[in-house]
């Protein structure tokens, strides 16, 4: 009877220490890399960075209701449009000042990607840098390469979220759930404190354009053409604001460091206006497209003025994972004439030329054909004939159009989109968010507020001779200024240069003109603007937001 | 003193803060010790007992067993010294004899007799009978690690016995327990063969998912087990539905736990047993289409379509396609095993086949199993068991999701399909429909060519010890493993634009599935005065592993299954293998403690601790402490119930308890990143081709645990004049109150999508945030008599069960589509969870509705329509009064402006029913007369509404589908006074939008079983070495009792989603069955 003690003092503590040990625990995902495992890999580098671009190109994102939306239908250069006035509702809320904190799929979209692209960025700076570690120098400096990008973006994100929403909350690292509900806002100067801090870092590791990797990657020309907007746009709210406005922050003029970066880019001999001299292209439109409209073209895509463009390609993916912007669908005049002379629907006919805008052309201009459509002009379009398709020119009408224009800065052929297309997110022409006039008259503007009127005078005149030459050998117009050019020459050009882009938004606000050009500010539809500073200076947070961030507050008149 | 220092320790757990503070995760070990030190103390209390043992003198006992009520004699009663696996049986004569010391107590049982206890004390003879237990009092029940008599029970715990099981002719246990047990919901997700079964224990606690746990013969196993085992081979099914009785399984039994004990053998003679039947399953329901000549009538009558020749339409083929896709089809069942053992050993091996093809052409489903159960007793203190099965499962053709996808289902297009359409036409091609978007059934019938087969071994093997009288240890290791590998070939064919394929290919899955398990127990039975003590305490780990991979070739050589594998593709391309996206890894393990006390067989407590530890979460909450209690008292045993003989038995029993549920993604606190085409960008401005980048998926929850749910549970037993009429009925209220579900992240944190759920990448933070309560109760009665030669049983269940969502972090869950509607169901704070959610009707618009001018004439607008003007208006942006519906025209739906807005907008949406059933029925009648059986069963669910998405196609606006006869009845300015709306081409109105249009009761009784039988007496078949020989018929789903217009009332059940429920696309219907059949015993 003995082995019954015996078995019971062996088999009693077996019982009970037999316990499991924490590796026994240590169960990692199988079948996807964990963030330790992925950003440790240099293999990964690569996917990690093109993760970080993704969010330009997020669908109805930055470029319908960010570049279009915000910048040209909010201003005084374009109406909505559409169908009729309620056709995508919050895209018309914008164009009347009538937005809401509530609204979805322009304010919260847009803040939602940005953030979006900046988290991506923070997860990638956050171990990039260790990547270095114990690699050759070739490896160390193709690092070094992808750091600067992925800072270059978290810049851009964020200078896009202060263009439209002001100061925001700055998150430079992944944060947790507790940091980020109990985070509040900065001035535009502490944001803007970020951005030139990545630029700085990113300017001396990224290749200038001619020797990028790809033609996507941001190169040292666009961190610095950025970085001299920024100084700009920092420079006009010290001009404009001062110094104690609460959203600002103590913004500084620095209109000097905005010239010197914007004359480095000049300098740099990477970029050049097309057709500057008189030179054409081969495009859909023609075999001899004039520079300005080839600039715009599908063809034009990342050509020699070209500093930073959002890449959209006809892919052939769907909706969510389309890599098209928007816009060709969306701004595309709405109809043409068909054979039985007939509207037929085609676009959709928003971002439509306001007589404001085309106001401030001289006649002739060579830019305007390819800012705005007028009813008849030509449009190259798909149709069904007898059962064949068949591409053709037709006269567009533009009826439906409140302004009787639409825009064409994104049309694209039948060939490149619209025979082609798997979704209307496919257009295939890239969102240009910095081109190189942009630059120069960056560089004019700061030059003529450094109290340099001949050298701003010089780059205006850059810029009005690549439209003259776009107009044909001997022609007169726009002609170049032969006196130092005043202030409302200079903005008057950067208005036409740039019109339905995007810019005069943010132009307007930074110029602290805002109220007095868009309050009052009768639309197409007979609707009359109302526009108060500071409250539409900048949009409201989404309320989703602040309902989820108690410390976020939003500026006057939004509260 | 011992068990009292226990009780107090496991007690004192019992108050939540104390829980939370005293026991967290770091005080584990400090619980382990604890644990340990009782023990200790147990052991050396133990040595007294021991010195008493060795002491003792052996002396023999002889008797005689006999039944109470026909003094017969009765043979194989098992007589065992109590608290140990000593005993023996009687002989064919009722005899026994059996060594034993003076302290020893005999249990005498039988199964069908209540058992009876007798001290041996100096009698060397004991003469015992038994009585008849009519109400299965002394059933021994299955509790989880361990065992005990049923009128013990202070939990709530149903008990079905495998007879009842195997009487059902269907596939698996799973479907066999529906409307077997009160509180216990069984649906399976359509009528297809081998189709997922869902259960759910007291309805739904949990958005993340319901299953229970499956334990089968002891072993933690999985709902996928259950389907593969042989109804035929289950001893009985447990269900414990309340915590107190859950509690055992700690985090794992939130969802309910269902014990399964397979049969084993006896001692005694060899028994062989074969069961065959053959099914004829008829798929008899319909839904009235129009014929070719109605369909043409009505076309006719819509506005600006090209009208038919009146006069076609007898010239003109009539199809019912219904009566195309449906088709009669067999099952056959087999089923053999072989049973028996001596003294020392026995066994039970068995097999069956089940065959079952489908009432749609090319849909097939077959079982094999093989299953051997032994036990040895070793010595007298060891003893050995292991169970094993084998199984083979394969599926044919269409799979279960197929049918919940209008597009990929036949059944759905055989109603859309035009009458006026054959299958094929001369050359033996698909014919089309003159309009398009309607696809052939036949396409999906004929192109589908897919096996997916299952293999499975699943088993244990335990040892057993008998230490010292009363305390028993027990080991068990379990063991499954089954692997699959599906074939789906897709050839080359054309049938139109959309639907054709021109390059062959080949798409094959293997996974395999690994896992074991080990546990541990020690249980010690013990009495001191009147007190019964039963103290069990355990251990137990368990681990698995799935992993898969999945890949795809065209272009292969041929279209012959010779060439249906990968090396047969002539396309040089990348071949990818790819991950199967549930791979996964999960280790658990446990302590677990019970406590029984039964004070002079009057007054019981109950008392669980489980202490577990899983790695689905992250190291600081990978503990949690699940307590419960429950006390009973058996009032029928107070001196004053003594003088009265109507209630004969009665139990008043109360439980609470706290358990756990972590049925979910294991992988929530691991930070994962993904690499996808969402997050790529086209880098090279490459038309044909763009970079993938990688998501990081966002902030991780680290502090994410188990969701924890609180259960009171009360109930009341009682039987009546002599146990012949037993009732039973449970007030119960399960709250879980840590649910899983979405925090509303704030958008900076990266995770903002505009089409959630299509995007990938950055996942919302979940925490344990959300709030869900199952209220109800549940009535079991049952009544056993004679009446001369006839014995009668009845059985009866009914459950009520509300489910009503509580906080959840503030934001509505919106969930469910299908192929015509998205945002289907609504789940909200206050209704029950996945609520029906849609537009409100109020009748039609007439012409009464309509603008007049002072002549009383109707009045046209500038398009030549009516003016309804008796209806909401609102003023818009820019200052013009608007109305509510402004294309409506008489004969269109009217709407209801719920918010009062003056506008019909989605803010209109609102409640329009529940889909989870209020009321669960079910009810069996038994009789049996000389040889003759007859048995039937009864099965219903109430109080619950699905949206019949069919009515899109049986009431379509343009023709473009067939319509139901009903639709004849639309309204037209000659039939004003339907209630159907007028169907236009336009639908200007969108009449067609969700609303309460498409919601049914979907309410049900319906007799799943009915069976007649004839046993040829016993003199004849003797002769022939035939103990038994039985042969039946019956039917099964033979009437329905509805008013539900859609073919089947009992409809898809997402499994995994839960939320998904009450959506009717027209699932693969459950056809009547009529079955013969035999069993022969020998």
């Amino acid at each position: 009877m003995k082995y019954k003690i015996i078995f019971i003092s062996i088999f009693i503590p077996f019982l009970f220490f037999q316990s499991c040990s924490d590796s026994f625990f240590d169960t990692p995902p199988i079948a996807s890399e964990t963030e330790g495992s992925f950003y440790s890999s240099l293999g990964n580098l690569e996917t990690a960075t093109i993760g970080c671009y993704s969010q330009l190109g997020a669908v109805r994102s930055i470029d319908l209701n960010f570049v279009i939306g915000m910048g040209s239908i909010a201003s005084d250069d374009a109406d909505c449009g559409g169908s009729d006035p309620t056709d995508t509702q919050e895209l018309q809320n914008l164009d009347r000042m009538l937005h809401q904190p509530s609204d979805v799929t322009t304010l919260r979209r847009i803040w939602g990607y940005l953030y979006k692209g900046i988290y991506f960025c923070n997860m990638s700076l956050k171990y990039f840098p260790d990547l270095k570690e114990g690699q050759t120098a070739e490896v160390q400096e193709w690092v070094d390469t992808r750091i600067g990008e992925v800072k270059f973006l978290r810049a851009i994100y964020y200078f896009m979220l202060c263009q439209a929403y002001g100061g925001v909350p700055i998150l430079d690292e992944p944060a947790s759930l507790d940091e980020i509900t109990s985070i509040q806002r900065s001035t535009v100067k502490e944001v803007y404190g970020l951005i030139e801090q990545d630029l700085r870092d990113a300017i001396p590791v990224l290749p200038v354009k001619s020797q990028l990797d790809d033609v996507g990657r941001a190169s040292k020309g666009a961190a610095q053409a950025l970085l001299a907007k920024m100084l700009l746009y920092e420079s006009s709210y010290n001009e404009n604001y001062g110094t104690s406005d609460v959203r600002l922050g103590a913004v500084e003029n620095r209109y000097g460091e905005a010239l010197q970066y914007a004359e480095e880019v000049i300098t740099s001999g990477q970029y050049r206006l097309v057709g500057i001299d008189g030179e054409t292209y081969d495009t859909y439109w023609s075999t001899e497209t004039n520079g300005y409209r080839y600039a715009f073209t599908e063809d034009g895509d990342n050509c020699d003025e070209s500093v930073f463009e959002i890449q959209h390609i006809n892919g052939p993916q769907d909706w969510i994972q389309a890599r098209g912007n928007a816009l060709t669908a969306f701004t595309t005049n709405r109809r043409y004439i068909n054979l039985d002379d007939e509207g037929q629907e085609f676009g959709w006919g928003f971002n439509c030329p306001t007589d404001d805008l085309m106001s401030e052309y001289e006649a002739g201009d060579p830019r305007i054909p390819t800012v705005a459509a007028q009813f008849g002009d030509s449009i190259f379009v798909n149709m069904t004939i007898g059962g064949n398709p068949v591409d053709m020119w037709r006269p567009i009408d533009t009826t439906v159009s409140p302004t009787h224009r639409g825009c064409r800065k994104y049309e694209a052929s039948p060939e490149q989109y619209w025979s082609t297309r798997s979704h209307w997110a496919d257009g295939p022409v890239n969102v240009r968010l910095i081109r190189y006039a942009d630059v120069i008259l960056i560089a004019a503007e700061a030059a003529f507020k450094e109290g340099d009127a001949a050298t701003a005078t010089t780059y205006v005149n850059m810029i009005r001779t690549r439209a003259r030459m776009c107009g044909g050998a001997g022609n007169t117009v726009p002609a170049d200024f032969t006196s130092n050019v005043t202030w409302e020459q200079l903005i008057s050009e950067r208005r036409r240069e740039l019109a339905c882009e995007g810019h005069r938004f943010w132009d307007l606000v930074r110029w602290g003109i805002a109220e007095q050009e868009l309050d009052g500010h009768l639309l197409g539809i007979g609707y009359t603007v109302q526009y108060e500073s500071p409250k539409y200076d900048f949009f409201p947070i989404p309320l989703t937001e602040v309902d989820r961030v108690p410390t976020l507050e939003q500026y006057d008149g939004w509260r | 003193m011992t068990f009292l220092f226990i009780i107090t320790l496991t007690l004192i757990p019992m108050r939540n803060d104390f829980i939370q503070t005293i026991l967290s995760g770091r005080t584990a070990s400090r619980f382990a010790l604890t644990v340990l030190f009782v023990f200790s103390v147990l052991i050396v209390s133990m040595q007294g007992v021991y010195a008493n043992d060795v002491l003792q003198e052996k002396q023999q006992v002889t008797g005689k067993v006999i039944d109470g009520t026909t003094n017969d004699p009765l043979p194989g009663v098992s007589i065992l010294i109590k608290g140990t696996t000593t005993g023996t049986i009687t002989d064919m004569d009722g005899n026994f004899s059996l060594d034993v010391e003076p302290s020893d107590v005999l249990v005498f049982s039988f199964i069908g007799y209540l058992s009876e206890e007798i001290p041996v004390g100096n009698s060397t003879e004991i003469n015992v009978t038994l009585v008849e237990d009519i109400i299965g009092l002394d059933e021994v029940v299955v509790t989880g690690y361990g065992v005990q008599k049923k009128s013990d029970l202070t939990g709530a715990i149903a008990s079905v016995s495998g007879d009842k099981l195997a009487k059902v002719p269907v596939a698996g246990v799973d479907q066999a327990l529906q409307g077997r047990a009160a509180g216990v919901q069984v649906s399976s997700q359509t009528g297809a063969p081998g189709s997922d079964i869902v259960i759910r224990i007291r309805g739904i606690s949990s958005i993340n998912g319901g299953d229970p746990v499956v334990i089968i013969d002891g072993v933690p196993s999985s709902m996928y087990a259950m389907s593969a085992l042989n109804p035929n081979d289950i001893q009985s099914v447990e269900v414990l539905k309340d915590a107190s009785s859950q509690a055992i399984y700690g985090a794992s039994g939130g969802n309910g736990v269902v014990l399964i004990t397979t049969k084993k053998g006896q001692e005694g003679k060899i028994k062989a047993e074969l069961d065959y039947y053959y099914g004829f399953q008829n798929p008899h329901e319909r839904i009235d289409m129009m014929n070719t000549a109605q369909f043409i009538e009505t076309y006719n009558q819509l506005e600006d379509v090209v009208p038919w020749p009146e006069d076609t339409a007898q010239y003109l083929p009539d199809v019912n396609w219904q009566d195309e896709v449906f088709r009669n089809a067999p099952i056959h069942n087999i089923n053999f095993a072989v049973s028996g053992g001596n003294e020392s050993s026995t066994y039970r091996f068995s097999t069956s086949y089940y065959f079952q093809e489908g009432v749609i052409p090319n849909s097939k489903y077959n079982r094999l199993t093989l299953r051997l159960n032994s036990n040895h007793r070793l010595s007298k203190i060891f003893s050995v068991g292991q169970n094993l099965t084998l199984s083979n499962e394969n599926y044919s053709g269409f799979l279960t999701w197929q049918y919940n996808h209008a597009y990929e289902s036949p059944v759905v297009q055989a109603y859309q399909m035009h009458p006026m359409i054959t299958p094929y036409d001369t050359a033996g091609n698909w014919n089309t429909s003159p309009f398009s978007n309607i696809d052939n059934p036949y396409v999906i019938i004929d192109v589908t060519d897919r096996d997916v087969p299952e293999y499975r071994a699943m088993g244990d093997i335990s040892l057993s010890a008998d230490i010292i009288k009363g305390l028993t240890y027990k080991t068990i290791l379990g063991g499954n493993i089954d692997f699959g590998h599906s074939r789906e070939f897709t050839k080359a064919y054309f049938y139109n634009s959309s639907n054709n394929n021109d390059d062959p290919f080949i798409r094959r899955d293997h996974h395999r599935n690994w896992g074991w398990s080990w546990q541990h127990t020690l249980t010690y039975d013990f009495s001191v005065g009147g007190l019964n003590v039963k103290l069990m305490g355990g251990y137990e780990a368990t681990y698995y592993l799935n992993e898969g991979v999945t890949g795809t070739r065209y272009d292969l050589m041929g279209e012959q299954r010779e060439m249906h594998y990968f090396g047969a593709s002539l396309d040089a391309g990348e071949f990818i293998l790819t991950s199967l996206d549930n791979d996964q890894e999960v280790a658990t393990d446990a302590y677990f403690g019970r406590i029984n006390l039964d004070y002079k067989g009057r007054y019981l407590l109950t008392t669980n601790l489980r202490r577990d530890q899983n790695s689905k979460f992250g190291p600081d909450q990978r503990v949690g402490f699940f307590p419960s209690v429950s006390v009973g008292w058996k009032f029928s045993e107070e001196g004053f119930m003594k003088n009265q003989d109507v209630l004969s038995f009665g139990k008043l029993r109360a439980g609470w308890g706290r358990i756990g549920n972590s049925n979910f993604d294991p992988y929530v606190y691991y930070a994962r990143v993904s690499a996808e085409n969402v997050y790529g960008y086209p880098i090279t401005n490459n038309n044909t081709a763009f970079e993938t980048g990688a998501s990081p998926v966002g902030i991780v929850n680290y502090a994410i645990h188990w969701e924890e749910m609180e259960d009171y549970n009360i109930g009341l037993d009682l039987s009546f004049w002599n146990n012949r009429i037993s009732l039973s009925g449970d007030y119960f209220s399960k709250n879980n109150i840590g649910m899983i579900i979405e925090v509303p992240t704030p958008d900076m944190a990266g995770t903002y999508q505009q089409s959630p759920g299509n995007e990938g990448g950055p996942s919302v933070y979940v925490g344990n945030l959300g709030n869900v309560t199952n209220k109800g109760f549940e009535i079991t009665a049952g009544f056993k008599g004679n009446t001369g030669d006839i014995k009668h049983n009845f059985d009866f269940n009914f459950t009520y069960v509300e489910n009503e969502v509580g906080d959840i972090g503030g934001d509505t869950l919106f969930t469910g589509s299908s192929y015509t509607f998205t945002s289907m169901l609504f789940t909200a704070e206050g209704y029950p969870m996945g609520s029906l959610y849609g537009y409100q009707t109020d009748g039609l618009f007439g012409y009464d509705d309509c603008l007049r001018d002072e002549n009383g004439d109707l009045v046209l607008d500038s398009r030549g329509s009516y003016i309804v003007v008796n209806q909401p208006t609102y003023v818009d942006d820019e200052g013009i009064t608007q109305y509510a519906q402004p294309r409506a025209q008489p004969g269109d739906i009217r709407f209801v402006d719920v918010d009062g807005d003056g506008n019909i907008t989605t803010d209109d949406r609102t409640i329009l029913g529940n889909p989870n059933p209020k009321y669960l029925i079910g009810f069996s009648y038994d009789l049996e007369w000389k040889g003759i059986d007859f048995s039937m069963f009864w099965q219903g669910a109430f109080g619950h509404q699905n949206f019949l998405v069919n009515k899109v196609w049986m009431y379509n606006t343009n023709g473009r589908y067939n319509w139901c006869v009903d639709a004849l009845n639309a309204w037209s300015d000659d039939n004003q006074d339907a209630t159907l709306y007028r169907l236009n081409p336009y639908d200007e109105n969108e009449n067609v939008r969700l609303s309460d249009f498409y919601v049914e009761d979907a309410g049900y009784l319906r007799l799943k079983n009915i069976q007649i039988g004839y046993t040829l007496p016993r003199e004849w078949t003797e002769k022939v070495g035939i103990e038994k020989f039985r042969a039946y018929i019956g039917a099964r789903d033979l009437l329905t009792i509805t008013k539900y217009p859609g073919l089947d009332p009992e409809i898809y059940t997402d499994r995994y989603d839960p939320l998904t429920n009450g959506i009717d696309v027209s699932t693969y219907p459950r056809p009547r069955v009529f079955i013969f059949g035999f069993n022969v015993i020998f």
